[in-house]
C-alpha cells in the first residue's frame, strides 16, 4: 500500500496545482465583487476545448494556447457585462442563481459545439517522464505544477507592485472609499471576471494533455476549486492556493486507498467539514451586504 | 447602582487594532431616558451592537434586570424586551409598512409553524390582534396613511420612523434608538421627543444616540459622552454642556462634527 | 383573498375533470409528473421565502424515493408506513445538514446543499448491495394504502394532485400569518428580524426541513408510482431543474410553484422532441444550454418570476402609455397585505471582503 504513496502524492500535486488556479479565480472575483462565481469551472473547459479546436485548425501549440486564453478572457468579460453586471444591486441569491445559469449555458453550448467525446491535447514537451522518489512525474505534470506556480507568483507581483493591482486591492478593501479616489468598481469587476476567466483557461489547457477535455469537465473542476477556495477562507489568495494542493492530495489519496467511485464524494465531505467548522456570524454576513 | 434596569461593567470591544469601546461602565434606571453622544466613530453604535448581542464584547459584562446577557443571541435579547433601531434603517423593503410593524409584534405573539400551516382559529385571531396593534403604532409615529405602501418607497427619515413604530409594536422594556431624528424635520423631531416622553411615562426605558443637541437637552435625563471608545463624561444635560472635556472632544473634530444646536462655548 | 379561494376551487374542478376529458393517457402521465415536480418546487419556494436556495433538493427527493422503496421492497413493510418513515429520515438528514450551515452566509449554504446532493448521488451509485447501483431498483411495490390499491395512472393522478393541493395550502398558510411575516422579514434583513426577536436560524431550519420533506414526499410517491428507481433522476442536474421551476414561478411566490413546474416540464418535453431535429448529432444534456440562458434571462429581467414580471411589465406599459414621463423606480400599486415579496434587491455592486 505504502509503495503507492509517492505516486499518489505526485498526482495529487499535479491536479492540485490546477485546482489552485481555479480557486484563485474564485478568490479574485469574490474579493472584488462579493460574488461566488459558480461558473468558474467552465473557463478551464472552454480554454481546453478552444485550444483543441485551434490546434486542429493548424496553429502551433503555444499560439493556440495563447489564443484560447485570450478568447476565454473575452468570454469572461462578456459574462460579466451581459449576465452579472445587469443584476448588480439584486439579492445575493439572484447573483448566485445567475452564475449557475451561466455555467449551465456554457456546458450545454459546449456540448452542442464539441459533442460529448473527449478531446486530447498534445503534451507541451513530449518526452520520457521523470522518476522522483519512486513516483512517476510526466513532463506535462511538471508543466502543470511549474506554470501554476509561475502564474500565482505573477499574480502576487501584479497585486503587490502595480497600480492596477493596487486599485483592485483597494476596491476589495473598501469599495466606497476607492470610488472616492476615482477607482471604478464597475471596471474592477469587469477586470476581475476577465482575469479569473484567464486563470481558468490556463488551468484547463495545462491539464487537458493529462486528463483530456470534455464539455462537462467544468463541473468537477469548478467544485474542487470552490472547496479549495473555501478551505482557504474565500478571501485569502495564498490560502486558496494551499487549499488547491490540499484538495488535490486528498483526492489522489482517496482514489488510491478507497474504492475509486467514492473519491468524488470525499472532496465534498471535506467541503462539508470545512463549512461546519466555519464561523461566520449574522452580523458579518449583513455587513458584507451593506458594505 | 442597585435597582438598575441595565448595567454595563467595563465593556470593551476591539476590531483588530481599533478599540471601539474601552472599559465603558454605566447603568440605566427603569423609566430613565439616557442620551449617548460623541463624535463620529466614538463607538456609540458599537455600544448598541454589544448590548443587543450582535457583537460580543471583548471584555466586560452586561446585566439586565440583574441577569448576565453574555452569550445570548440577538433574538433572545430582543425576547427579553431589549429592542433597538438601526442607524441605517433595516426595514424589510419588500413588505408593506404595516407588515413591517406587524413583524414587530413577533415578540409577544405565539402562532407557530403548525398553527399557521393549518390556519387554526388561534392564528387568525392573533393576526387580527397584530394588525390592530400595528396600526396603533403607526398612528403614534404619524405613518398611518402610508400603511399599505411598500417600505422601500419611504424616504430615509420615514424609514427611521417606521423602525421606531416597529420597535414600539414589540412592546419593549428597554428601547435603544440609534440617531432617531436624523433625516427628520424640526417639527417631526419635536413630535418624536413628545412620543418618547409619553412612552417613558408608560414605563419604557430609553437609551438614545443623538447628534441633535436640542433633542438631547429636551428629552434626556442623563447624558453619556463617548470619545474614542471611552466614556469621558456623564451627567445631566446642563452639566455636560459645561464639561470642558466634552467641549474639547468636539472641538478636536472637524467643524461639522460639532453638534448642530451647539454646545455653548466659553 | 376570496379571489384566491375562487381560483383554487376553479383549478380543483378543472383538474378533477382532466382524466375524463384527457385525449390521451400521455396527458395524465404528464400531469402526474408535473404534480410531483410541483410538490418539490413548492418546498423550494417555501425555502425561497426565507431567502434561501438549495441545490440539494434532488438528493432529498431521491432519499425519499430510495428509503420508501427499500423498506417496502426488501422488508415488505406497507407503503403507508414506509412513506412517513422516509419523510422522517429525510427531515432528520436535512436537520443534520442545516444545523451547521444555516447560520452561514447564503452562498455557503448553497454550497453545502450542493455537496450533500453530490454525496447522496455518489452513494446511490456506489452502495450497490443496498441501492442496486447505477442499474437501480426494480419491482418496487405499488401503493396499497389501507382500503385502496392505487395502481393506475388515473388513480395516481387523483392521489398526487390531492397532495399537491394539500401541500400548496399548507405552504400558503405558512407564508401568511406570523410565521410568514417572520420568514419575509428574514429575507428582507436577517439582522433587522433578529433585533425584533425573530429566531432567524430556527425559522430557516424549519423551512429547510419542511422543503426537504416536501421533496421526500414527491420522491416516495414517484418510487411507488414508477416502481423503478435509479440514481440518474436524482442528480445535481435534477436539483438545477427544480431550481429553474422555482425561479420561473417566482422564488417567493407560492402559486408560482405550480406554474413553474408545469411550464418547465412542458418546455422540457418540447425541447427533447424538437432540438434533436435541429442539431441531430448532439446527445446528452444539451438542454442545459437553453435552461442556463433561461435562468439568466429570468433572473435579470423577471427576478420575481414570470407571472409577477409580466404583471409589472403590463403595469409599466399601461403607465407609460397614459403618461409619457418615465416611471420612477419602485412606483407601484400598493400590494395587498399578504402579497408575497419578490426577491429583495440589496447587494451593492462591489462589496468585497478583506485584502488579497
Ligand atoms: N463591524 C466592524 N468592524 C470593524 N470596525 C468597526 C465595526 N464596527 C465599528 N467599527 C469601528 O469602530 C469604531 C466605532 O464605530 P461606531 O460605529 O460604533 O461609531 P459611532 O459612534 O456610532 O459613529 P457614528 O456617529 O458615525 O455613527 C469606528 O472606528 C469604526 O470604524
Ligand atoms: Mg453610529
Amino acid at each position: 500500500m505504502l509503495a503507492l504513496l509517492p505516486q499518489l502524492v505526485l498526482t495529487g500535486l499535479t491536479v492540485g496545482s490546477i485546482y489552485a488556479l481555479v480557486a484563485l479565480g474564485f478568490v479574485v472575483i469574490y474579493n472584488v465583487t462579493g460574488i461566488l462565481n459558480f461558473a468558474q469551472g467552465e473557463f478551464p473547459m472552454l480554454g481546453a476545448l478552444l485550444c483543441a479546436s485551434l490546434l486542429a485548425g493548424g496553429l502551433s501549440v503555444p499560439l493556440a494556447a495563447v489564443a484560447a486564453v485570450a478568447a476565454v478572457c473575452v468570454l469572461g468579460a462578456l459574462v460579466e457585462r451581459l449576465a452579472v453586471e445587469p443584476a448588480y444591486g439584486s439579492h445575493p441569491l439572484t447573483l448566485i442563481i445567475i452564475t449557475f445559469g451561466v455555467s449551465m449555458a456554457f456546458r450545454g453550448l459546449a456540448l452542442m459545439v464539441w459533442g460529448a467525446d473527449p478531446y486530447t491535447l498534445p503534451e507541451f514537451t513530449p518526452g520520457a517522464p521523470l522518476v522522483l522518489l519512486s513516483g512517476v512525474l510526466t513532463r506535462q505534470a511538471v508543466w502543470a505544477i511549474g506554470l501554476s506556480l509561475a502564474v500565482v507568483a505573477a499574480l502576487f507581483l501584479f497585486f503587490a507592485c502595480t497600480v492596477p493591482g493596487a486599485a483592485v486591492r483597494a476596491c476589495a478593501d473598501n469599495p466606497f472609499a476607492s470610488r472616492l479616489v476615482g477607482i471604478s468598481p464597475r471596471r474592477t469587476s469587469l477586470f476581475a471576471f476577465t482575469l479569473s476567466a484567464g486563470l481558468g483557461a490556463v488551468a484547463g489547457i495545462v491539464i487537458a494533455p493529462i486528463t483530456g477535455a470534455t464539455y462537462d469537465m467544468g463541473l468537477g473542476l469548478g467544485l474542487k476549486g470552490f472547496v479549495a477556495a473555501v478551505i482557504g477562507g474565500l478571501t485569502n489568495a495564498p490560502a486558496a492556493v494551499v487549499g488547491g494542493y490540499l484538495v488535490g492530495l486528498i483526492e489522489a489519496l482517496a482514489t488510491g486507498f478507497l474504492t475509486p467511485g467514492y473519491s468524488g464524494a470525499i472532496t465534498f465531505l471535506v467541503l462539508l467539514l470545512v463549512l461546519f467548522l466555519q464561523r461566520e456570524g449574522l452580523l458579518h454576513g449583513a455587513q458584507r451586504r451593506r458594505a | 447602582m442597585s435597582g438598575a434596569l441595565l448595567e454595563a461593567q467595563d465593556l470593551s470591544r476591539r476590531f483588530g487594532g481599533v478599540v471601539a469601546l474601552r472599559r465603558v461602565s454605566f447603568a440605566v434606571a427603569p423609566q430613565e431616558i439616557v442620551a449617548v453622544i460623541g463624535p463620529n466613530g466614538a463607538g456609540k453604535t458599537t455600544l448598541f451592537n454589544v448590548v443587543t448581542g450582535l457583537l460580543a464584547p471583548t471584555a466586560g459584562r452586561i446585566r439586565y434586570r440583574g441577569a448576565d446577557l453574555a452569550g445570548l443571541s440577538p433574538a433572545r435579547i430582543a425576547a427579553l424586551g431589549i429592542i433597538r433601531t438601526f442607524q441605517n434603517p433595516m426595514v424589510f423593503g419588500e413588505m408593506t409598512v404595516a407588515e413591517n410593524v406587524m413583524v414587530g409584534c413577533h415578540r409577544w405573539t405565539r402562532t407557530g409553524l403548525l398553527a399557521a400551516a393549518l390556519a387554526l382559529p388561534g392564528a387568525i385571531h392573533e393576526d387580527r390582534l397584530v394588525s390592530r396593534a400595528a396600526l396603533e403604532a403607526l398612528v403614534l409615529v404619524g405613518l398611518r396613511d402610508r400603511a399599505a405602501d411598500p417600505a422601500r418607497d419611504l424616504p430615509a427619515g420615514q424609514q427611521r420612523l417606521l423602525e421606531i413604530a416597529r420597535a414600539l409594536a414589540a412592546r419593549p422594556t428597554l428601547l435603544l434608538l440609534d440617531e432617531p431624528t436624523a433625516g427628520l424635520s424640526a417639527g417631526e423631531a419635536r413630535h418624536l421627543v413628545e412620543v418618547i416622553r409619553r412612552l417613558r411615562a408608560d414605563g419604557i426605558t430609553f437609551i438614545v444616540i443623538e447628534h441633535n443637541m436640542d433633542v438631547v437637552m429636551e428629552a434626556a435625563d442623563r447624558v453619556i459622552v463617548l470619545d474614542y471608545g471611552e466614556k469621558i463624561a456623564e451627567g445631566t444635560p446642563p452639566e455636560i454642556q459645561r464639561d470642558p472635556r466634552v467641549i474639547a472632544a468636539y472641538l478636536g473634530e472637524e467643524p461639522d462634527a460639532v453638534p448642530a444646536a451647539g454646545v455653548s462655548l466659553p | 383573498m376570496s379571489g384566491e379561494r375562487l381560483g383554487l376551487a376553479a383549478l380543483a374542478v378543472a383538474l378533477a375533470a382532466v382524466p375524463a376529458l384527457a385525449p390521451t393517457a400521455y396527458v395524465v402521465t404528464l400531469l402526474n409528473v408535473i404534480g410531483l415536480y410541483a410538490i418539490v418546487t413548492l418546498g423550494l419556494i417555501l425555502l425561497g421565502c426565507s431567502g434561501q436556495v438549495s441545490l440539494g433538493q434532488a438528493a432529498f427527493y431521491g432519499l425519499g424515493a430510495y428509503t420508501s422503496a427499500l423498506l417496502s421492497r426488501d422488508l415488505g413493510w406497507p407503503p403507508a408506513a414506509t412513506i412517513p418513515l422516509a419523510l422522517g429520515l429525510v427531515a432528520g438528514t436535512a436537520y443534520v445538514v442545516g444545523v451547521p450551515t444555516l447560520r452561514l452566509a447564503e452562498h455557503f449554504f448553497v454550497l453545502a446543499t450542493l455537496g450533500v446532493g453530490i454525496i447522496v448521488n455518489v452513494l446511490m451509485v456506489q452502495l450497490v448491495p443496498l441501492t442496486g447501483g447505477a442499474s437501480g431498483l426494480r419491482d418496487i411495490p405499488g401503493l396499497a394504502l389501507p382500503g385502496v390499491r392505487i395502481t393506475t395512472d388515473r388513480q395516481f393522478y387523483y392521489l398526487i394532485w390531492t397532495l399537491v393541493f394539500v401541500t400548496l395550502i399548507l405552504a400558503r398558510n405558512i407564508t401568511s400569518h406570523r410565521t410568514g411575516r417572520a420568514l419575509r422579514a428574514i429575507l428582507g434583513s436577517e439582522v433587522g428580524a433578529a433585533a425584533l426577536g425573530v429566531e432567524v436560524s430556527r425559522y430557516k431550519m424549519h423551512v429547510f426541513v419542511l422543503s426537504a420533506v416536501y421533496a421526500a414526499l414527491a420522491g416516495a410517491l414517484y418510487a411507488h408510482y414508477i416502481r423503478f428507481i435509479s440514481p440518474s433522476p436524482f442528480s445535481l442536474y435534477a436539483s438545477l431543474f427544480f431550481l429553474i421551476m422555482a425561479v420561473v414561478g417566482g422564488l417567493t411566490n407560492i402559486w408560482g410553484g405550480l406554474l413553474g413546474a408545469a411550464a418547465v416540464t412542458i418546455l422540457d418535453q418540447i425541447i427533447r422532441a424538437e432540438v434533436p431535429r435541429v442539431f441531430p448529432r448532439v446527445g446528452g444534456e444539451y438542454q442545459t444550454a437553453i435552461y442556463g440562458i433561461l435562468l439568466v434571462l429570468i433572473m435579470i429581467f423577471f427576478p420575481s418570476g414570470i407571472v409577477r414580471g409580466a404583471l409589472d411589465l403590463r403595469r409599466l406599459l399601461v403607465r407609460s402609455a397614459a403618461r409619457p414621463a418615465p416611471v420612477p423606480a419602485g412606483a407601484q400599486d400598493p400590494p395587498t397585505l399578504g402579497d408575497p415579496p419578490p426577491v429583495a434587491p440589496r447587494a451593492k455592486p462591489a462589496d468585497g471582503g478583506g485584502g488579497m
